[in-house]
């Protein structure tokens, strides 16, 4: 789809308040970062045809423990579904089919799976665990999907998703989706977060996502079903 | 009586004349997600091996072993908790492990040929009852309360094998 078609079809759906942010994110750099440490950035700005042979999902897939769409592996929390749509902007902001999309994100406490890390409530060797890990690739309208549960959060860090796009096995761009303030509140008002409490931590003041909330801040809406919707589009140069 | 309540490990080394489907898969498909992986930390192409990148990033050293540990997951989930290739002295393959790690020992981004992967499989509780010669006389979880007749299995010790918990009796 040719980027005037995307708005024009877009207004329709979301507010231009979204559209504005998704406008800007073209030409802006992203925040690198991983769940253990610090930040670097990337441009990504490497060129790829994406005629050439894509990745072999079936190839890569069949021993990985995460590449799976219900990525929650029965952790309690308010359901989130995740929606991501990967666009190129060396291709006029047209979808980027079958990129592999890897998001990653902590538990309703704080923890990560996949190592031992420690928060709230102690330190947690979730070495053997993959919850809320997961990867796909993107169908034809350059979409993938995750089920999943609204992350809590950890000191120094505003409640964030992790995510990494490859497109034919290539590193493409390394960035973080962040949350609406007033939604985190909520969220972690509710019974299950409550023992939490609130993060002290906002989008504003977070080192990683407070210059970057123009293209990295998510639609994130309410469902009919007790959880959340959440819609976001990655830009990468590819 | 019994001697001691003991846990072990066994470490599976990886590597491209490894035989076998699960060794095969492991080998094949951590080679593909290191690849992968491996780029977060080496976007100027500085690094071809991993011991050069794992001696220069403390973060790469610890991240890269668990993301690529996640795509071979599947694989140890089909070993259903059985160590492989470790047998009893009636050539049996049933050890149960609890916990496995993943670690890259080596490679190479241009070089497919010098991967070599370990995977180190780590038993729940045993009970040792006594060890002969080289073999030691076992039996799975704690049996020192066991009042009737015990399922026991003995295991020669050999090279990456180790008794790494021993609680005396």
């Amino acid at each position: 789809m040719q980027r005037k078609d995307f708005l024009k079809n877009s207004v329709g759906m979301i507010s231009l308040a979204s559209i504005i942010p998704a406008f800007n994110s073209c030409n802006k750099e992203d925040a690198v970062d991983d769940e253990t440490s610090g930040s670097d950035t990337s441009d990504g700005c490497a060129v790829t045809d994406s005629e050439t042979d894509g990745p072999y999902p079936l190839y890569n897939s069949r021993g990985s423990s995460i590449q799976r769409t219900n990525i929650a592996d029965g952790k309690p929390g308010i359901p989130l579904n995740i929606n991501i749509t990967i666009r190129n902007v060396n291709d006029n902001c047209n979808v980027v089919s079958n990129a592999r999309v890897d998001i990653w994100h902590c538990d309703k406490d704080g923890y990560y799976s996949g190592y031992t890390n420690s928060g709230y409530l102690g330190t947690q060797n979730n070495s053997s665990e993959v919850f809320c890990r997961g990867l796909q690739y993107t169908d034809a309208s350059g979409v993938v999907k995750f089920s999943s549960i609204y992350p809590g959060w950890y000191s120094g860090r505003v409640t964030h998703i992790h995510a990494q796009v490859f497109v034919n096995n290539v590193l493409k761009l390394t960035t973080q989706i962040a949350f609406p303030e007033d939604i985190n509140t909520a969220v972690y008002n509710t019974t299950l977060y409550a023992a939490h409490g609130q993060n002290s931590t906002k989008n504003t003041s977070d080192s990683i996502i407070r210059d970057s909330l123009d293209n990295e801040l998510a639609l994130v809406a309410a469902n009919s079903t007790g959880g959340y919707d959440l819609v976001h589009t990655i830009y990468i140069a590819a | 009586m019994p001697k001691a309540l003991i846990q072990i490990a066994y470490r599976q080394i990886i590597d491209i004349a490894s035989n076998g489907a699960f060794e095969q898969n492991v080998w094949k498909d951590s080679y593909s997600e290191f690849q992968i992986q491996i780029q977060t930390y080496n976007q100027d192409n500085r690094y071809k091996t991993w011991e050069e990148l794992k001696a220069d990033n403390g973060k790469a050293a610890f991240n890269i072993p668990y993301k690529v540990g996640f795509s071979i997951g599947l694989y140890v989930k089909g070993l259903n908790g059985k160590m492989p290739h470790l047998q009893d002295s009636l050539g049996r393959n049933h050890i149960p492990f609890a916990n496995h790690e993943f670690e890259i020992v080596a490679s190479d981004i241009t070089n497919e040929q010098a991967h070599v992967v370990a995977l180190t499989y780590t038993s729940d509780t045993l009970t040792l009852f006594d060890s002969i010669g080289d073999h030691m006389l076992l039996a799975e979880g704690d049996k020192t309360l066991a009042g009737e007749t015990i399922d026991m299995f003995s295991l020669k010790m050999q090279p990456h094998l180790s008794i790494i918990k021993y609680r005396p009796l």
